[in-house]
């Protein structure tokens, strides 16, 4: 049985590799937000990707597809896309015989990738049509419920710069995100790589590496990784110490933080810890793995009060001074 | 078709016994491979640990090696202070033993403090994760030792965690190494041994401060004392100050009193000493009016001479010549002297009694014409002044034995303060300061000597700070009004018509931004932050801190 599991971890552990290698040959730097992404993606979770124009969001998402042996699809979020544009609709139809009913048209959100580009122009109405299919996989139109196919995964990607005409994401849908990741604008170095890659008559491709089981497979593994309830615990403080008005809340979270992280959040950092624990080779979670994701797991979790707006302070600082502040167990 | 049908039959038994050996052997399996599984898990758990015991034990033997370090340093570093201090003030250390002991008990504590500790393996487990940079994995498998859970997973972990802690090298990771704490007790120790053979009977600061007095000094003036006290001082004095001084002395010798209780004992032996030298100055001031009262009387002259000069020995022989004389002498002599002797008036406050009531039989007798008894009258006060004679030389003995107490009392004091100086020098306690006080005042200081706290306002002011006060105060204020300063001249050359002219305009140049209205619809979204200008940002923060509703704890602020 433990060499079964031996077997699976190298397995697991190979898999990754070989995704992240190929996923290496398009995209330049950005490791971590790469990490993130599969990292989500094996721990049944959906990433929003923020970045200004340019940056290779959109081209961070259809590698990660190319890579996976899975079905692709991509909507454009405008402010005039409707629900119907991204769930579907009942359409009527007309059989050979001449017989006329109604029959569900499924939108592109039946799918195992969905690229949702500028998630922040739709308008609330549509980016709702969402909420269900993010956290319940499941899709109702009128009365009937399609069940999606897993693995369902959401990559959504937002400009944080052009605020103008845009509807920001409600709290209830920002929750459903597992991982918020932010994309850095390239250093020299990768931009030169950059030029060289994309610049020239032959760009590179990524291969498919990986195919639906074995990313189900995969999902599955990551879940049996033990955790101490001592690394759980201070997983847990993090949380209390983001929400204001617990006896663990941090100073800075009472000063300018409104709602802090929900225990979706807190599930998003101790199941990415197991998966990075695995990633890492190792069959337990350390502090280590949980303090690895705990910005990209809680910062679009942490609603700003007042005064932290008046302030501009960034929910990235509050939460580096707790990771900061709150010790590890033993010391 | 029927043996087709008993073929079938026999196929579907066949495959439901072969499913059914299946699952007999997959649970056999499986119940051989739950056993295996409890046995290792139960053999790993142990290996972890034993081996995090021997880690632990590894680890207090390395504590109490540094803190034994720790300590002796700390011994010997407040031992060689306590040294250094004697040699420089004269304080008295705590001796070694109690320092030793007190050491040790604290080093027993501490060592023996971690053993009786929970969790200390959890510790040591997370030690080992730090130094090892294991990434928590001993923490975690310890943890499930102490909680063991029915998992592969789990099982998995604890055999990681046991081969990890297998190939730890102890003696790299956690080293027995000598403590850099040991070099200061080697440093430490040296040091004091260096100092031990200065020698250091004398503390320096003493020395430098009164090169006149030392020790030994001190030791021959309670001698002196001593032996006056045993002399003629003891013979004058009352049996209970007797004792009251020889206690004193005795303790002063043997050391066995405080600096404090020393001063107080000094200056009850002082104030003893002081009352019976007041006593003899009250008889010689007595003595000297009395030389006065007969320095116009010619019979006496040579007497008073004597006693204005203090000279008791000389006027009681005096008076003895004049009692030998007196049966040779004239009728009218001896009225003359006998009119002298009695024309005197002694106040009743008189302390010579003896020699007043001698005196005053003897111009008696002579009244009487009782030569004889006039003589033995005459001897009397003879007899007398010889006794003050010899009490005279006592009262010097007394200052004397005062002076030195003084002395001493004052030097005791000055010990006493520089003891308890910081090294800034302050004082540390009230109780030697007051002390030394009270020494000075007993000592009979200048009452007069202008040092004391100036007077206030309350009491009445002299004319001459009245007056300058007054005027000061007036002409500033007057004046003030009167100057005219010489730009205000020039612009104005004629003053009077100052008030009469018109009033001048002035114009002003108003600084203002222009702020233009949200003529955009989207610039006027609540949502573009960047509609308040930076500068103002501060403004509206603070407008709307100010108006929303009170929170929870903005009550406890």
């Amino acid at each position: 049985m433990i060499t079964k599991i031996d077997n699976q971890i190298a397995l697991f552990r190979d898999e990754f590799d070989k995704v992240r290698t190929e996923i290496g040959k398009v995209i330049v730097g950005n490791e971590e937000v790469i990490d993130g992404t599969l990292v989500s993606l094996l721990s049944k979770g959906h990433v929003l990707l923020e970045g200004i124009p340019g940056v290779g969001k959109t081209k961070i998402v259809s590698t990660v597809a190319d890579v996976l042996q899975l079905k692709f699809s991509r909507i454009q979020f405008t402010p005039d896309l409707m629900p119907g544009d991204v769930v579907g609709s009942d359409i009527m139809h007309e059989t050979d015989t001449g017989e006329k009913h109604l029959a569900f048209q499924k939108g592109p959100i039946f799918t195992n990738i969905l690229l949702a580009d500028e998630i922040n122009r739709a308008t609330p109405k549509t980016q709702s049509a969402l909420l269900e299919a993010m956290q319940e996989r499941s899709v109702t139109v009128g009365v009937t419920t399609h069940q999606l196919k897993p693995p369902f995964f959401v990559l959504a990607t937002q400009n944080p710069v052009e605020m103008e005409g845009t509807y920001p994401l409600p709290e209830a849908q920002l929750d459903r995100f597992f991982y918020k990741l932010r994309i850095k604008y390239p250093e020299s170095e990768h931009m030169h790589e950059i030029m060289n890659r994309t610049t020239t008559s032959t760009e590179p491709i990524a291969r498919t590496v990986l195919d639906r089981d074995q990313i189900v497979e995969m999902r599955e593994t990551a879940r049996n990784v033990p955790i101490a309830p001592s690394i759980q615990d201070y997983a847990i403080r993090l949380t209390l110490a983001t929400n204001p008005g617990n006896a663990h809340t941090h100073p800075l979270t009472e000063k300018y933080v409104r709602f802090g992280a929900s225990p979706r959040g807190t599930q998003a950092l101790v199941v990415g810890s197991k998966v990075n624990a695995l990633v890492n080779g190792r069959v337990h979670v350390a502090c280590k793995d949980i303090r690895s994701y705990f910005l990209p797991a809680f910062r679009h979790r942490i609603l700003l009060n007042f005064e932290g707006e008046a302030d501009r302070v960034d929910p990235d600082d509050i939460l580096e001074t707790i990771m900061n502040d709150i010790l590890e167990p033993q010391k | 078709m029927g043996w087709l049908q008993t073929l079938s039959d026999y196929a579907s038994w066949q495959e439901e016994c072969r499913v059914y050996i299946s699952r007999e052997e997959e649970s056999t399996t499986n119940e051989i491979s739950v056993v295996k599984s409890a046995d290792g898990r139960s053999r790993e758990s142990s290996r972890v640990r034993s081996i995090l015991k021997k880690i632990d034990r590894r680890v207090h033997l390395i504590y109490c090696s540094d803190l034994l370090a720790k300590v002796a340093c700390t011994t010997l570093g407040i031992s060689l202070f306590f040294q250094v201090n004697g040699m420089l003030f004269p304080v008295e250390s705590p001796p070694l033993r109690v320092l030793i002991v007190g050491s040790m008990l604290f080093y027993i504590c501490f060592a023996i403090k971690p053993i009786f500790e929970k969790n200390r393996l959890n510790r040591t487990a997370g030690l080992t994760d730090e130094l090892a940079d294991l990434s928590d994995e001993i923490k975690t498998a310890y943890w499930f030792v102490r909680n063991p859970m029915e998992s592969a997973w789990i099982d998995l972990q604890l055999r990681r965690a046991a081969k990890s802690l297998d190939k730890l090298k102890l003696e790299e990771l956690f080293p027995f190494k000598i403590s850099r704490w040991f070099g200061g007790v080697f440093i430490l120790g040296g040091l004091g041994t260096g100092l031990s053979l200065i020698p250091n009977e004398t503390p320096l600061f003493i020395r430098e401060m009164d090169p006149e007095m030392s020790f030994s000094e001190i030791e021959n003036q309670i001698g002196d004392l001593q032996s006056n006290l045993e002399g003629d001082v003891g013979t004058f004095l009352d049996e209970s100050d007797f004792e009251s001084l020889e206690r004193v002395l005795e303790d002063l010798k043997g050391d066995e009193i405080l600096n404090e209780e020393l001063l107080m004992e000094l200056q009850q032996a002082e104030e003893i000493l002081n009352e019976e030298i007041f006593g003899m100055d009250a008889l010689t001031q007595e003595l000297v009016q009395l030389s006065q009262e007969f320095s116009e009387s010619q019979k006496l002259s040579d007497f008073a001479n004597s006693l204005g000069e203090m000279d008791l020995t000389s006027a009681a022989q005096k008076l003895r010549e004049l009692s030998e004389n007196l049966a040779n002498m004239d009728t009218s002599v001896l009225n003359e002297l006998e009119q002298e002797l009695q024309s005197q008036e002694f106040s009743e406050s008189f302390s010579a009694e003896e020699l007043l009531d001698a005196l005053d039989e003897a111009g008696t007798a002579l009244a009487q014409d009782q030569i004889s008894k006039a003589e033995g009258s005459l001897t009397e006060a003879a007899e007398a002044l010889d006794a003050m004679a010899q009490n005279q030389s006592l009262d010097e003995a007394l200052n004397e034995a005062s002076m030195s107490m003084q002395a001493l009392s004052q030097e005791i004091s000055q010990r006493a303060n520089n003891s308890s100086m910081t090294p800034d020098g302050q004082m540390e306690g009230g109780a030697a300061g007051s002390a030394s006080d009270e020494v000075t005042k007993s000592s009979g200081g200048d009452p007069g000597d202008g040092s004391g706290p100036a007077g206030n306002s309350t009491g009445t002011p002299s004319e001459v700070a009245e007056l300058e006060l007054g005027e000061a105060t007036t002409l500033e204020v007057q004046l003030s009004l009167e100057i005219i300063d010489e730009q205000f001249m020039e612009e104005y050359p004629d003053p009077q018509n100052l008030f009469q002219g018109a009033s001048q305009k002035q114009l002003s140049d108003l600084q203002f931004h222009e702020i233009g209205g949200l003529t955009e619809y989207s610039n006027a979204s609540a949502l573009d932050v960047e509609t308040v200008f930076w500068q103002y940002s501060d403004l509206v923060k603070n407008y709307f801190l100010g108006i929303r509703p009170l929170r929870k704890n903005d009550n406890k602020n």
